[in-house]
């Protein structure tokens, strides 16, 4: 039996049974999953990229990537909506890359401004965050380590290139990842125990 | 070729997708081999993906969807194209006589429940803030930790009496206040905990805090305050102990690390 949006608007179906209805190739569960997640998606590689069209080319990679390959997801390596995120930001950060190589190609300055852009998107991140902890976790962390995870995650710098972007060591900018990385994913672990855990 | 401790070290930056191309060849060979470090970067990959949902809402093009999945049928990766189930013209004024109804129905009753479900609401909802109250001084504290400028991190790794265990042990140098996470532990009973202690240059063992309940999956932390300076330390194990734990190690060493 094919179960389509219409039967029950994916209310009662889990991200993980939908992987599921997809690799039994159901046209019906790839549209409940994008109703569902396409905006998350759409929103972060939007903010990365500053580009809607190529956020929208993105956005339909991933999700052809999960119809077309759907082994590459495995439910006991993590949530599906993780997954999906990571497919959509691993693609972002190549046309980030991508770009700067053009860029340096193009401009007869051999320099290119690699931290240039808003000056803090993360406050947006906070914002509108739904992870309590790991937002309360952001806030905190010192500046240092937030600007080097913001250089990372949203321009989709390598460590090497926040190293030169910032003008510091390269061990000092792999320290300062680690540290607010091992923070972050503190609070988050810590979110997801029950509440009489501790 | 880098080191097992090397790629460990570079696993938060791989899970930003801040590795040169390079770097992340050498460490996909490594993680294919090593479930350790691939268990700990999926965690960091989480923790990442958490990051990628806070955006605020944009909206995508309304047609983005039906794009979609046009391109994926017209691809033939549907040997028998599922269609969304659609209702031909013949049949639909009587369908609409159906629904219209079967809705009457349902209002009518949807009215007379709706009064009980809105107080069961208010209970539910009061509850919620209550417990959201508790956790969120619960974060306080967690985050008063990790904030510590002079922040000390160590791992903790299973023994052969919990192999599938390990855990992080967090302290603020200055005040000696930390944490312990562990994860992957045997499930615990009522009346047992698991007890980390420190082990100091002169072979003494002191207890720094008790984890009393792990969920499903072994899952749980307590926060810490270290007896002695960091700089004392040596070694640190978890044991099995009593619930109210002991005032030395009885139990089987459940998890171990060294400084």
């Amino acid at each position: 039996m094919v179960t389509t949006l219409a039967d029950d608007g994916g209310l009662t179906l889990s991200d993980e049974m939908l992987a599921e209805q997809i690799a039994r190739r159901e046209v019906s569960a790839l549209e409940t999953l994008y109703a569902r997640h396409g905006r998350a998606l759409f929103s972060l590689a939007a903010k990365m990229l500053d580009d809607r069209h190529a956020a929208e080319e993105i956005v339909q990679e991933t999700f052809l990537k999960l119809w077309q390959r759907p082994e590459t997801y495995v439910p006991a390596r993590g949530r599906l909506l993780s997954w999906l995120l990571g497919v959509t930001h691993n693609r972002a950060v190549d046309r980030l890359r991508r770009r700067r190589l053009e860029l340096r190609h193009n401009t007869e300055s051999a320099v290119v401004d690699l931290a240039g852009g808003p000056p803090d998107p993360l406050d947006e991140v906070l914002a509108g965050m739904r992870g309590e902890a790991v937002a309360r976790a952001l806030r905190t962390l010192p500046d240092a380590q937030r600007r080097a995870v913001e250089l990372a995650y949203l321009r989709g710098l390598t460590h090497v290139e926040i190293a030169v972007a910032l003008g510091e060591p390269l061990v000092t900018v792999k320290t300062r990842l680690r540290l607010a990385m091992q923070k972050l994913r503190a609070c988050a672990e810590i979110a997801d125990l029950r509440p009489d855990q501790c | 070729m880098l080191t097992h401790d090397e790629v460990r070290e570079l696993l938060p930056a791989l899970s930003l997708d801040a590795v040169d191309l390079d770097e992340r060849d050498v460490m996909e060979h490594h993680l294919a081999r090593c479930d350790a470090c691939a268990g700990e970067l999926r965690a960091y990959q989480e923790t990442a993906a958490t990051i990628g949902e806070g955006f605020a809402p944009a909206e995508p093009p309304v047609d983005l969807g039906r794009r979609i999945l046009a391109a994926a049928t017209a691809r033939g990766s549907s040997p028998s194209p599922t269609p969304i189930r659609r209702r031909g013209m013949a049949a639909g004024a009587a369908w609409i006589l159906r629904f219209v109804a079967a809705l009457a129905v349902v209002l009518a009753v949807g009215a007379l429940l709706w009064a009980s479900s809105l107080q069961q609401q208010l209970q539910a909802q009061r509850a919620v803030a209550a417990s959201n109250e508790e956790r969120a001084q619960r974060y306080d504290r967690v985050v008063g930790v990790l904030q510590a400028d002079q922040l000390y991190v160590r791992p903790l790794a299973g023994t052969d009496a919990a192999p599938r265990g390990s855990g992080r042990v967090y302290v603020d140098q200055s005040s000696g206040l930390g944490m312990m996470m562990v994860t992957g532990l045997p499930p615990l009973s009522e009346a047992r905990s698991y007890q980390l202690w420190v082990v100091t240059n002169d072979g003494q063992r002191t207890s720094c805090g008790l984890v009393r309940r792990t969920d499903d999956q072994g899952n749980g932390y307590t926060l810490i305050q270290a007896p002695v300076p960091v700089s004392e330390w040596q070694q640190f194990g978890v044991t099995e102990e009593p619930a109210t734990g002991s005032p030395g190690p009885t139990g089987a060493r459940i998890l171990g690390g060294s400084i």
